[in-house]
């Protein structure tokens, strides 16, 4: 791994009123890198990446995706937005739009396709994660499992550089956490770089390519999955490892 | 007595059949019919006025067409104010909220009387004096600014119950703030909040009555109007406020029933 750097994270401060939720997080993460950010809940870590594309504004420190730095300046939060492809733990489709509609919409409005090239590119994509055939469907006749598929659809038709996942399988059925699972398997060997917040320790030892472990808003430790899984150095890892192991 | 009685029950029916069956194209085309046919008596009413020399004026408009027209036009002035006042009362801008709130916690202090005498009244002062404001106009604009109000309260409810996921997934996507009410919150909201606006609409109709008070006869006024003209039978106000209550509701009820239809169509409170 000797790619550029993708994403650039420099003493990464925010606070909700007086509660400080992340202290001083400082990381680079590679071009098509994995990184699966694990951790209690409240330690921080989906707010860690909810910053990564603004959708929580952060107060103190820097951060650079793909050499944009992340300020207040509206255009720098569009741009980065429109390389930065996010699913939901809630999938948060749009109810009211064709399965179609959802692919096509930010496709045509902030990619500037024409119609029939989002079509193209929606259709191709729905054939990736594997429901081509729901095309016409609304996003509540679908099952849960075909819903997340759709939403990492959603987001891969923007052509985005990062992807960016907060709990994608924490909302689903035992029996539909692998279909989403699959994709996301598939999206990380062809290369995407990906940032993962998931509870689901196989993906992480399957695919990541670095494990980062959070707790009270700070990066307790981080590392291979192998390392991490096997010899975690940090008392607090080895507890919360053995309460989810 | 009773073959009026059964005259007036079967014109009810006949009105009323329509809003529980038939295709919807052929629903469609009854309304069509009804506005055509309706458009064309006045019409020819105002040409054979022509013909006695009696002046026709703008504000000489009444009966059940003016309050088609009252109800119709002011709420397609309601729609616009109360969406507007809606986003700006949601809105993070202090200054767009307070001047929404402002305005719709004042006009909603205010009984509609009172609005219609400020359109007939008031309107004009502000005005040049070259330009006349015909009084059907001006209470079209006071109906509009009214009903405007509480639309802009039920858009507002609907807004808020978009869970904020919405908002984040379009902004993720990349789309502008404005791209995201315009596809994605307003639709919703909108949506969700149908019931609520059929009703306010059915309200708005029935409240178009209140006009007869600054001078214009509307429906009812003309109902009440028409009784020294009758003879035998009831022969009195009963029969006409019967035929008024009939027509109102008839209308009201076909309202609701396709708002019925359309939550159907758009599949409300499916998610």
């Amino acid at each position: 791994m000797s790619q550029r750097d993708m994403i650039v994270v420099e003493d990464l401060n925010k606070w909700y009123g007086d509660f400080h939720v992340l202290r001083g997080i400082t990381t680079t993460i590679k071009e098509q890198e994995v990184v699966v950010v694990i951790g209690p809940s409240g330690s921080g870590k989906s707010t860690f990446i909810r910053c990564i594309n603004h959708l929580e504004t952060h107060q103190a420190g820097t951060i650079m995706v793909d050499g944009v730095e992340l300020t207040n300046d509206l255009r720098n939060i569009e741009k980065i937005r429109s390389e930065t492809g996010m699913v939901f733990q809630q999938f948060n489709l749009f109810p009211h739009l064709t399965v179609i509609d959802n692919l096509t919409l930010a496709q045509i409005w902030v990619r500037k396709r024409t119609r029939t090239e989002a079509e193209a590119t929606a259709t191709r994509l729905l054939e990736r994660v594997g429901i081509p055939e729901q095309a016409e469907k609304y996003p509540g006749q679908l099952s849960g499992g075909q819903q997340q598929r759709v939403a990492i659809a959603r987001a891969l038709a923007m052509d985005p550089k990062i992807m960016l996942f907060d709990e994608p399988t924490s909302a689903l059925d035992p029996e539909m956490i692998k279909e989403v699972l699959d994709v996301m398997k598939e999206l990380a060997r062809s290369g995407m770089t990906m940032i993962v917040v998931t509870h689901e320790m196989g993906f992480a030892k399957e695919v990541a390519d670095r494990v980062m472990f959070f707790d009270y808003g700070q990066i307790v430790e981080e590392g291979t999955p192998e390392h991490f899984f096997e010899a975690p150095e940090h008392d607090r890892t080895k507890l919360f490892l053995s309460q989810i192991l | 007595m009773l073959p009026r009685f059964l005259l007036l029950a079967l014109a009810v029916f006949g009105l009323v059949a329509s809003t529980f069956g038939g295709t919807a194209r052929g629903r469609n085309g009854l309304v069509g019919a009804w506005v055509v046919t309706d458009l064309l008596i006045s019409y020819f009413m105002a040409v054979a006025m022509a013909g006695t020399g009696i002046p026709v004026h703008g504000d000489f408009v009444g009966g059940l067409n003016l309050t088609f027209l009252l109800a119709i036009a002011g709420i397609a002035l309601a729609f616009p104010i109360g969406v507007t006042l809606a986003l700006g009362r949601t809105s993070k801008m202090p200054i767009f909220r307070l001047l929404s709130t402002g305005y719709i916690e004042i006009i909603r202090g205010v009984p509609m009387i009172t609005m219609l005498f400020f359109g007939v009244l008031v309107i004009k002062r502000f005005l040049p004096k070259d330009v006349d404001l015909d009084n059907v106009v001006a209470v079209i604009i006071a109906i509009g600014m009214f009903a405007g109000a509480y639309l802009a309260e039920n858009v507002r409810g609907g807004l808020q119950s978009i869970p904020n996921g919405q908002k984040e997934a379009a902004q993720a996507l990349g789309l502008t703030t404005v791209q995201t009410t315009v596809f994605i919150t307003l639709p919703q909201a909108l949506r969700a909040v149908i019931p609520a606006i059929v009703g306010q609409v059915i309200t708005m109709f029935k409240d178009t009555s209140l006009v007869s008070i600054v001078g214009l006869s509307e429906f009812l006024k003309i109902a009440q109007r028409v009784v020294p003209n009758q003879t035998g039978s009831l022969g009195s106000q009963q029969e006409s406020l019967l035929f008024a209550v009939a027509v109102y509701w008839v209308f009201s009820f076909g309202t609701s029933r396709a708002s019925m239809r359309l939550e159907k169509k758009l599949g409300v409170g499916e998610r």
